[in-house]
């Protein structure tokens, strides 16, 4: 699989938790291109071109992250915090699920600079829901940042007009 | 500098050499140049003029330019006459490049003028305008000709003056530039005389070398061009003689050369000859001799040439000198000509202001004249007005003159009748008409023809003849008399024209006389006869007269004697001098009313003399009126009666004191003759009721003795006094002291009894009461007697010590429980001795007491006060423990006249209450050690139940989705019974997610730190309400919120209550149509708090079961019946704790249920509803 311009990386490391996130997003037909990571330390080294993932460039991230607060190695909050600060990173939409409202999460989560924090529900039929909607939004809705790559493909596409 | 100095330079040749300096063409040129600039610089002026005149002429600006570029294009004009003699080429061209400019400027604003040009006023319009110009002008002209005359003169002499100093100007420019030519010319012709003279120089010089060089050669070329060369240096002595002709010097000098040269010649020749004829060579002598005569011409010519070039400098000098005068003529000249032309405009507008002001002084004077016009026209106005009223007047005077009863006649200076008014008609009996144009005469009797004349005489004369009583004739033939008088009638001018006579018919009034003279006859008898009576009056009374004021007109002798005022002293002064002031005000103003009436007066008066004393007089006062009835003056007539009066007021005075006791009078039989004031007052039984009556049957009087004993004892005294008892008209019943005295009348016999009454009635009470107050201070002492005993008694069987002491401090009480406590008895020391004494200490068991916190001391100041001491004393060794409380005492008037004391004993209480300290510290220290315990196993459980909750979550999240899925995906496949449990698990599911939320939630407000903020509690249960709205949508509930306050509490955990109570409301009233949903703040628990409530109409609960209903995962209800986790409550409890109240329920099976609420608020929170600090969780 092309790990280039993915629509979503799902970092979730309970197979349940994954299966039903990922049962949601293709019966929503919110996005085709899915890839799981299952733990912290993956998830940098997706993202940071390293690692397992060395061939990978920066240049084509994926468009929406979708991270699960409680992680083996690294958990949720450090590599929320590790994506944000860095520049090559920073402008990738990162979405935190997470069981718990605790305030102490949404605040760190939040001045980390997450771009939005929702609650895993317990109904089923919800957090389908929930999850379409988030995925239409970040996938479709919004509009990408853009980088050097997609800059270059909007020149192009301009030459080619 | 330098660039002007540029300006000026003359490097350039001027023009005049283009010329030749041929002087028509010159003059050709100059001329018209001239003229052109001339009338360049006329013609501006004259636009100026124009546009002056014309202020509204659309076009101004553009004939300024215009202006200014015929001014510059004549500026170049005069340039170019001065380029004739200087080559100035610079200023000429920057005064070119400026006239172009000018021009090109003037061009451009011209062209957009030729649209306006085009759109100006219509030909007729403009004859309209122009018609209206020329009457304009005409006005001007007729108005100007005087001035223009004088501004013509000044104008043609200003110009004349110009065209002076211009044609001046002119004649000196061209006579420097004469000069200047010929200065020229002299230059030149000094250049051609050097010329000239080298020209010769060097010829000679050449014929001399040739000469030598062909005597040296022999060439026949040489001899050729010495030859020639000869013929020159003639040609040239000739051309230098005749070029010289004028310079004496010169001439002289060539006649000095010319033989030289002839000399040079000669013997150049010589040798030549030599060398032709004889072969020689010219020798070294020769070369010399040549050299010698060279030098000789050289130095001649030199000479005339030094000499030229002498002249040449002076006259270049001359010439430049000449060019500098020109210039200077040149710019004088233009200065005075601008300086003119600039007088010039000045004068012009000097005259067209002077016109002006003519102008404007006209229309002043015309203006003027209109006023003046008006002024005159509104005076002769008012002078027909005038006249008018002057007319009206006449005709009223001659109305006046008609109607008048007197007789007005005017007559003419001879006497004849020319006006005749009714009153005339009346009185003589002639009408108008028979009497006009009749004689005067006709009216006078023969016997007194001679007045008329003598009246017309003094008419004549301009006197006025003065009222005067005369007899004339009727028509009729009667005589009567009249009063008349006559005044001249004068006209306009002065002079006497006629008489005019006012006569009145006098024939009544002289008959009045008649009767009046009769009547006076027989008055002046009576008069007589009243003046005989008065004086026998006088002789008798006191007579005074007064006028209606009241001032003395007359006084007679009798008056003056009592009054002892002198008759002078009386006479004009008012009658108030005599006024003793004894009577009232209201005395003489009857006095006054009733003369003044006309009604005769009498009365008694009391005056006083002129040293003070007083007299009384009986007195008549008259009125005499006149004949309109009221009074004239009043006539007094007195007697003395002062001695009568005298003793008449003793008496008056006596009688009223006497009035004053109580006095009854009775007779032998003990009939009341008579009742004095002091009698009625006493008895109150009025005099009417009293006399005649028996009197001690009317008081009812009470005897001491028999009455009768009384009365013997009475009749042989003659007096008695004793005490009575009588009873007034009231019936009050009075003590009096009765003084009885017999009367006897002229002959000894027993007449009257004189009883004088004292009432005693209050002396007599004031003694009873005595006695009985006597009685009472018997009865009073002895219970006093008893009640010290019991005092005493109850002070020595006090616990308490009890002492007191005076107000200096000295023990006036101690009691044996004192003597107790204490150990010892009162003490003769002074207070400061006390502490000492009885061993007083502070409660710390060493420290003195100081001896004025003693309360006892301090109770002394003043000040009631209480404390606990330490006793030690000898008799007291281990000491104890006393209570004091001390208080002053204070007597009637509120001073301190003591103190007292009370102690006890208070060592045994002292001991328990440390035990009780001790034991209250232990507990503490227990409650602390438990309620940390207690904390430490809430949190534990807390954190326990947070985190099964949150962990329990995500494997619950998993079995609910994957059922569903299943469901989802294969439920199309699946046995209706596989469905049905799938179902259940996945109900099962949901329920424990509601759990586990619930849980959740009852963990999180357990950790959740209370964060008080002031709440509005109606804006939370709103809110509440809403958020449950999906759940009552479709029924019937009515909400019956009541006002609720705003208080101190956590809004997010309150709304929760709200939430969760309202939410069991809500459903255990689902039955309910319509469901009654009730909160509100009503009443006060007992520590002052506000106890909120909530109460609905639904099935309420068993009481049995209270204590269930906040219990954890209690439920009262079937899940089928009812749903929930049970665990609403036990928020609700949780919450309530946390802010320090307490929740509680009562209910009902199927009548509802209550449940109130503290929230640890109170009365003094605020109630107001205003900001809230928000209820959104």
């Amino acid at each position: 699989m092309n790990l280039e311009g993915l629509d979503i990386l799902l970092v979730e490391d309970n197979q349940d938790d994954m299966d039903l996130a990922l049962h949601a997003l293709q019966r929503g037909k919110v996005a085709n291109r899915i890839f799981v990571v299952r733990d912290g330390e993956e998830a940098l080294d997706f993202l940071f071109c390293r690692g397992k993932y060395a061939e990978r460039s920066f240049d084509h991230p994926p468009k929406l992250v979708l991270l699960d607060l409680k992680l083996p190695k690294v958990n949720g909050m450090e590599v929320l915090q590790q994506i944000k600060t860095d520049p090559r990173t920073r402008t990738i939409p990162v979405v935190m699920m997470t069981s718990s409202r605790e305030e102490r999460d949404l605040v760190s989560g939040y001045s980390l600079g997450v771009n939005s924090y929702i609650q895993k529900p317990v109904d089923f039929d919800q957090f389908r829901e929930t999850v379409k909607t988030v995925g239409l939004y970040w996938l479709v809705t919004n509009q990408p940042p853009i980088t050097e790559a997609s800059q270059h493909l909007a020149a192009i596409d301009e030459r080619n007009l | 500098m330098d660039f002007v100095k540029q300006l000026f330079s003359s490097d350039f040749m001027p023009h005049g050499f283009c010329y030749l300096w041929n002087p028509r063409i010159v003059w050709l040129n100059v001329l018209p140049d001239g003229l052109i600039a001339l009338s360049y610089y006329c013609i501006p002026l004259i636009l100026i003029y124009f546009i002056r005149k014309n202020r509204d002429f659309p076009f101004n600006r553009v004939f300024w330019m215009f202006g200014t570029f015929i001014l510059a294009c004549g500026t170049t004009h005069v340039m170019e006459i001065w380029n004739v003699w200087h080559g100035d080429y610079l200023i000429a061209g920057i005064v070119k490049a400026i006239t172009a400019a000018v021009s090109v400027l003037t061009t451009v604003m011209l062209i957009p003028l030729v649209p306006k040009v085009i759109s100006l006023p219509e030909r007729a319009h403009l004859q309209e305008m122009n018609r209206k110009l020329e009457w304009q002008i005409a006005e001007r002209k007729r108005l100007d000709a005087p001035i223009d005359a004088s501004l013509r003169r000044k104008v043609t002499g200003g110009f004349i003056v110009a065209i002076l100093l211009t044609s001046f100007l002119g004649y000196s420019g061209w006579r420097s530039a004469q000069r200047a030519a010929q200065d020229d010319y002299r230059v030149a012709h000094t250049y051609e005389v050097m010329e000239s003279i080298q020209r010769l120089s060097r010829h000679v010089i050449v014929t001399e070398t040739s000469a030598r060089a062909f005597a040296l050669s022999g060439q026949e070329s040489l001899l050729v061009n010495y030859q020639s060369t000869r013929q020159k240096v003639f040609q040239d002595e000739a051309e230098l003689r005749s070029l010289t002709a004028d310079n004496f010097s010169q001439q002289r000098h060539l006649d000095v050369l010319d033989p030289q040269v002839r000399a040079a010649l000669d013997f150049a020749e010589s040798i030549m000859t030599k060398r032709q004829e004889s072969h020689a060579y010219p020798g070294g002598s020769d070369a010399l001799e040549i050299e010698r005569h060279l030098d000789v011409v050289t130095a001649t010519s030199g000479d005339m040439y030094a000499e030229e070039t002498k002249l040449l400098s002076q006259r270049m000098q001359t010439a430049r000198a000449g060019q500098l005068s020109a210039k200077l003529i040149a710019i004088i000249g233009s200065l005075l000509g601008v300086g003119l032309w600039v007088l010039a405009l000045f004068a012009v507008n000097h005259e067209i202001d002077i016109s002006a002001r003519a102008r404007t002084q006209l229309s002043t004077l015309n203006s003027e004249l209109e006023q003046r016009v008006q002024r005159r026209t509104a005076a002769l106005q008012s002078e027909i007005l005038d006249r008018r009223r002057a007319q009206e007047m006449t005709e009223r005077l001659a109305a006046i003159v008609e109607f008048s009863d007197d007789a007005i006649i005017s007559k003419t200076l001879d006497g004849i009748i020319t006006a005749w008014n009714h009153g005339a008609e009346k009185i003589f009996g002639y009408s108008t008409s028979e009497a006009i144009g009749k004689p005067m005469r006709m009216l006078i009797p023969p016997e007194r023809a001679h007045e008329e004349t003598d009246i017309l005489a003094r008419i004549a004369r301009g006197e006025s003849v003065e009222h005067f009583e005369t007899v004339r004739i009727r028509k009729d033939g009667t005589l009567i008399d009249i009063s008349a008088a006559v005044s001249p009638i004068k006209d306009g001018n002065g002079t006497i024209v006629g008489a005019s006579k006012i006569a009145r018919d006098i024939s009544e009034h002289k008959r009045a006389e008649e009767a009046l003279k009769q009547s006076f006859a027989t008055s002046d008898r009576a008069l007589k006869e009243l003046a005989d009576q008065k004086f026998a009056l006088d002789q008798h009374a006191i007579v005074a007269v007064t006028d209606v004021q009241g001032t003395i007109t007359y006084v007679n002798e009798k008056f003056c004697s009592i009054s002892q005022y002198s008759r002078d002293e009386l006479i004009g002064q008012n009658h108030r001098i005599l006024n003793s002031g004894h009577h009232p005000k209201e005395f003489f103003q009857q006095m006054y009313h009733a003369i003044a009436h006309g009604k005769v007066w009498h009365g008694e008066i009391k005056n006083r003399t002129k040293n003070g004393s007083a007299y009384w007089v009986d007195t008549t006062v008259v009125p005499s009126m006149d004949t309109g009835g009221k009074p004239r003056q009043y006539v007094a007539i007195r007697a003395d009666i002062t001695e009568r009066k005298v003793v008449e007021e003793t008496l008056r005075e006596q009688s009223k004191i006497l009035e004053l006791a109580q006095v009854l009078v009775r007779d032998m039989q003990s009939r009341i003759v008579l009742w004095n004031l002091g009698a009625e007052k006493l008895y109150g039984f009025t005099k009417q009721e009293a006399v005649g009556q028996i009197s001690h049957e009317l008081l009812q009087t009470e005897f001491p003795t028999p009455m009768e004993e009384i009365e013997e004892q009475f009749q042989h005294a003659g007096t008695w006094t004793g005490e009575l008892i009588h009873r007034k008209r009231d019936g009050g019943r009075i003590v009096v002291s009765s003084l009885w005295v017999l009367h006897r009348d002229g002959n000894g016999e027993p007449a009257r009894i004189l009883e004088a009454n004292t009432d005693i009635t209050g002396r007599k009470d004031a003694e009873q009461r005595l006695s009985a107050q006597a009685e009472e201070l018997a009865g009073s002492r002895q219970a006093l007697e008893i009640k010290t005993l019991t005092l005493r008694s109850v002070l020595d069987s006090m616990v308490e010590g009890l002492v007191a002491t005076d107000e200096q401090g000295k023990f006036v009480l101690w009691n044996p429980a004192a003597e107790r406590i204490l150990g010892m008895r009162a003490a003769n020391v002074g207070s400061e001795e006390w502490t000492a004494h009885y061993g007083l200490y502070l409660p710390d068991t060493v420290t003195p007491f100081p001896v004025e916190q003693i309360p006892l001391v301090r109770a002394l100041r003043g000040e009631a006060s209480m404390t606990e001491m330490f006793v030690r004393n000898p008799e007291i060794i281990d000491g104890a423990w006393i209570e004091v409380s001390a208080a002053p005492m204070f007597d009637k008037e509120g001073a301190i006249s003591g103190g007292v004391a009370a102690f006890r004993d208070i060592t045994q209480r002292r001991a328990d209450e440390r035990e009780i300290l001790r034991l209250n510290e232990d507990l503490e220290l227990r409650v602390i050690e438990r309620t940390a315990q207690l904390e430490v196993a809430n949190k534990e459980l807390e954190a326990f139940s947070y985190s099964v909750s949150h962990d329990l979550r995500a494997p619950l999240r998993h079995i609910i989705g994957f059922s569903k899925m299943l469901v989802e995906e294969f439920g199309s496949t699946l046995d209706p019974g596989a469905k049905h449990y799938l179902d259940r698990i996945q109900a099962g599911t949901q329920n424990m997610g509601l759990l586990v939320d619930e849980l959740l939630n009852l963990a999180k407000v357990g950790r959740h730190s209370l964060n008080r903020r002031t709440t509005d509690l109606k804006a939370i249960v709103a809110e509440v309400v809403a958020i449950l709205e999906p759940d009552f949508q479709g029924r019937r509930v009515e909400w019956l919120i009541a006002d609720l306050p705003s208080v101190e509490c956590d809004p997010v955990l309150v709304k929760q209550i709200f939430q969760n109570l309202l939410a069991n409301a809500l459903k255990f009233t689902r039955a309910r149509n319509p469901a009654v949903i009730e909160v509100c703040q009503a009443e006060h628990s007992d520590d002052g708090q506000w106890v909120f409530t909530v109460r609905d109409n639904g099935i309420g609960f068993n009481m049995k079961y209270v204590d269930k209903l906040f219990g954890v995962f209690q439920r009262l209800h079937r899940p089928e019946d009812f749903e929930g986790t049970g665990i609403g409550l036990a928020t609700v409890q949780r919450i309530v704790q946390k802010h320090g109240g307490r929740v509680w329920a009562k209910g009902e099976l199927d009548k509802g249920a209550v449940f109130h609420f503290t929230l640890g608020v109170g009365e003094t929170e605020s109630k107001t509803n205003g900001a809230t600090a928000g209820g959104q969780s």
